[in-house]
């Protein structure tokens, strides 16, 4: 039934807005990019221009999308041949990232620039040949919190990625953000703003790859997959046909999702905080002292005589459980409820904060 | 809908409601009020003479749990919390149904009947059916949806339903005038798809019975309400309000009458009422059964027994008083013959 009694509120006095970052923590384990589900997670195309990694087999419904992984070169890499496999798609893939993640300068033969190895967009440090990691929206939220990015990958042989070493080197390298903080170590471009992300423990910096935030993107040059001689690691990808590639090799004549087979076989984990903006607005309910006493509950009076009264003099008193936020029409555009129910007499004058989350 | 955690801090579970949602897509979201409710309380938990002493009085309604947010509008508030100026009340005006009045219509169990056309009527009248109906020989248990069908109302009284309080003009007005409590008007809320209108009590009429008169005047001549508004929180459903009428049914001082009132204590204000049911139901039996009882209701029943048979459905009719929030529901039944 209709409710009887409202109390206005007052938009100068009785409402407020508030903006509060979340943050939840992301950890990716590479046993559900390799391993765990037989890649029957992994999701494959007929175009071929990318492939998407699932959190569960990919055709039950209770799958999430988590990521997409592909890979491409600019035109003017070394690796840019006619004769590669999917040339053309690969130097669309990069160009298609740059061009939405950095945009145009007129320095360069096509006029798109080049994902760089420092924040300057200078035009040197190019990545030209780069894996690029795009999260799906349900992990990255509003964007990826800044100096939280890690991605850790193995860069052993193809049997062993994550124990055998290289030269000696330590076969398990991780590539984290750390130079970026909400204020400071970061570039803003028209994809938003973006961060390095260097190899951790490295004696010099080592930039291996970018961040952009807002996007959710990761563009991870081939260099991570380096010795430290500068030398591409040997059998960064081996094919079911026994053939060994390094990595720019597997970028240059494996096809796109080839190349994202041997990325994802060589991630060890990967792990941010995601962010989510929320705007909340704050309704101050204020429950004077001699308001809402009373109640209209059918079960409040019994032949006529309220419950909780003995005799005229005592205290009336009614106990809340929800709160009813209405428009001028009378109309119920929310409600909130009390965990417990509150105690409402003469004595005692109540604000209840209600907070509605957008 | 799940209880919410009550084991730390009280807290608030907030969602935007069904209409809220809507409101917030067409971009005219705009709280401007709030009220309070209790719908999950049962104050009969409350034990004014707890062994403990009286600070236990309300432990076992502190105790309810209760329920999460829900969007739906008819699950938010159904029951306010009022706000009255004076805190010396002991009493709030009940709503009886008065089944004693000689216009006044009975139920058959506890469903009121109200036949859609003439015939329906003359046939569930006991003296024309066999075996004979349980709605009366003159169908006292029958409301007429048309004039001429039925000399029987539904007749609601607001007042205090206690006999500590004497019936009389004194506790009339110590008890309900002075604390504002008269329910001038009643909002009855009925199911649009079947209802069309209702009729109330003409405005210059009173039910009257002095406490030292043998005379007993329960009026009846009727006039439509206004058109209805859309009810808030129940879908398909109007609201009407109904005009209410002084009550001043006194218990007898002296006299051989009897009480004719539905209340124990001082009564306040009276309403009468009757339906007007849409013209899609009141098709005779010549003619095929309309879709809204195959929709809504049963068709083709033998609700008295026999041969006859009957179209029926059953919507709840919701009764509030306007200054009293006191309120009742009123189980009714539309009912057609359909043949034997």
């Amino acid at each position: 039934m209709p409710v009887q009694n409202f109390e206005n509120l007052d938009t100068n006095t009785d409402v407020t807005t508030t903006r509060t970052l979340l943050h939840e923590v992301i950890p990716l384990t590479g046993t559900i990019l390799s391993g765990a589900y037989a890649d029957a997670n992994i999701k494959n195309y007929t175009h071929g221009m990318f492939q998407s990694v699932y959190d569960y087999p990919y055709l039950s419904s209770s799958a999430n999308h988590i990521f997409d992984i592909t890979a491409g070169y600019d035109e003017t890499s070394i690796l840019s041949n006619s004769s590669g496999t999917q040339n053309s798609k690969k130097i669309n893939l990069y160009n298609q990232f740059s061009q939405v993640l950095l945009g145009y300068t007129g320095s360069t033969t096509d006029g798109v620039r080049k994902f760089e190895n420092d924040l300057k967009l200078d035009g040197v440090g190019a990545m030209k040949e780069c894996f690029f990691l795009s999260f799906s929206r349900l992990l990255v939220k509003d964007q990826i919190k800044k100096g939280s990015f890690s991605i850790t990958v193995g860069t052993g042989s193809w049997a062993t990625a994550f124990s055998s070493s290289v030269k000696g080197e330590d076969a398990i390298r991780t590539y984290i953000d750390s130079g970026s903080s909400a204020t400071a170590g970061t570039t803003n471009t028209i994809g938003g703003d973006y961060g390095l992300l260097y190899l951790s423990g490295a004696t010099t910096a080592t930039v291996a790859g970018v961040v952009f935030y807002q996007s959710g993107i990761v563009v991870l040059s081939s260099s991570a997959f380096n010795d430290g001689d500068g030398d591409s690691i040997p059998q960064f990808y081996h094919t079911l046909a026994s053939s060994s590639y390094t990595v720019s090799e597997a970028l240059q004549t494996a096809s796109i999702s080839g190349s994202a087979d041997a990325l994802r076989h060589r991630i060890k984990d990967i792990s941010f905080n995601n962010t989510t903006e929320i705007n909340s607005k704050i309704y101050f309910c204020r429950v004077p002292h001699n308001k809402y006493n009373y109640s209209s509950n059918p079960t409040y009076t019994s032949g006529s005589k309220i419950r909780v009264k003995e005799v005229a003099s005592d205290t009336p008193r009614a106990y809340i459980t929800t709160v009813g936020l209405y428009n001028s029409q009378n109309e119920l555009l929310a409600t909130a409820k009390l965990s417990e129910p509150l105690m409402k007499d003469p004595s005692n004058e109540l604000i209840l904060r209600v907070r509605l989350d957008y | 809908m799940a209880f919410l955690d009550n084991s730390g801090d009280i807290i608030l579970d907030a969602v935007l409601t069904d209409v809220g949602r809507r409101k917030m897509a067409n971009g005219n979201f705009r709280i401007s009020k709030f009220a309070l409710g209790d719908d999950e309380i049962n104050y009969s938990q409350y034990n004014l003479d707890h062994p403990s002493g009286s600070a236990y009085s309300d432990l076992e309604i502190l105790q309810t749990p209760v329920f999460e947010s829900v969007t739906a509008q008819n699950s938010a508030i159904n029951y306010g919390l009022l706000s009255m100026t004076r805190n010396d009340l002991l009493y709030i005006p009940s709503l009886k149904i008065n089944n004693a009045f000689t216009t006044a219509v009975q139920p058959s169990g506890n469903v009121y009947y109200l036949a859609v056309n003439g015939e329906t009527a003359d046939r569930v009248k006991s003296s024309n059916s066999s075996p004979a109906s349980p709605l009366g020989a003159q169908g006292q248990m029958l409301i007429g949806s048309l004039a001429g069908m039925s000399d029987k109302r539904l007749y609601i009284e607001s007042g205090i339903d206690t006999s500590d309080e004497e019936a009389d003009s004194v506790g009339r007005q110590n008890l309900i005038t002075s604390v504002g409590m008269m329910d001038t008007a009643f909002s009855l809320s009925v199911d649009s798809r079947f209802i069309s209108g209702l009729m109330q009590l003409k405005g210059n009429k009173v039910f009257s019975a002095g406490e030292n008169s043998d005379i007993v005047t329960v009026p009846n001549e009727l006039a439509p309400a206004a058109a209805s508004t859309p009810t808030q929180n129940l879908t398909n459903y109007s609201t009407y309000s109904i005009r209410g009428v002084d009550n001043l049914l006194f218990a007898p001082a002296s006299g051989t009458r009897t009480d004719p009132s539905a209340l124990k204590g001082p009564r306040g204000t009276a309403m009468a009422a009757t339906f007007m049911v849409k013209s899609e139901l009141r098709k005779t039996s010549a003619a095929a059964t309309p879709v809204l009882y195959t929709k809504y209701g049963k068709t083709a029943q033998t609700v008295f027994g026999g041969s006859d048979k009957y179209d029926y459905i059953d919507f709840i009719c919701y009764v509030t008083g306007l200054s009293s929030t006191a309120t009742t529901q009123i189980p009714i039944r539309i009912i057609r013959y359909s043949g034997a």
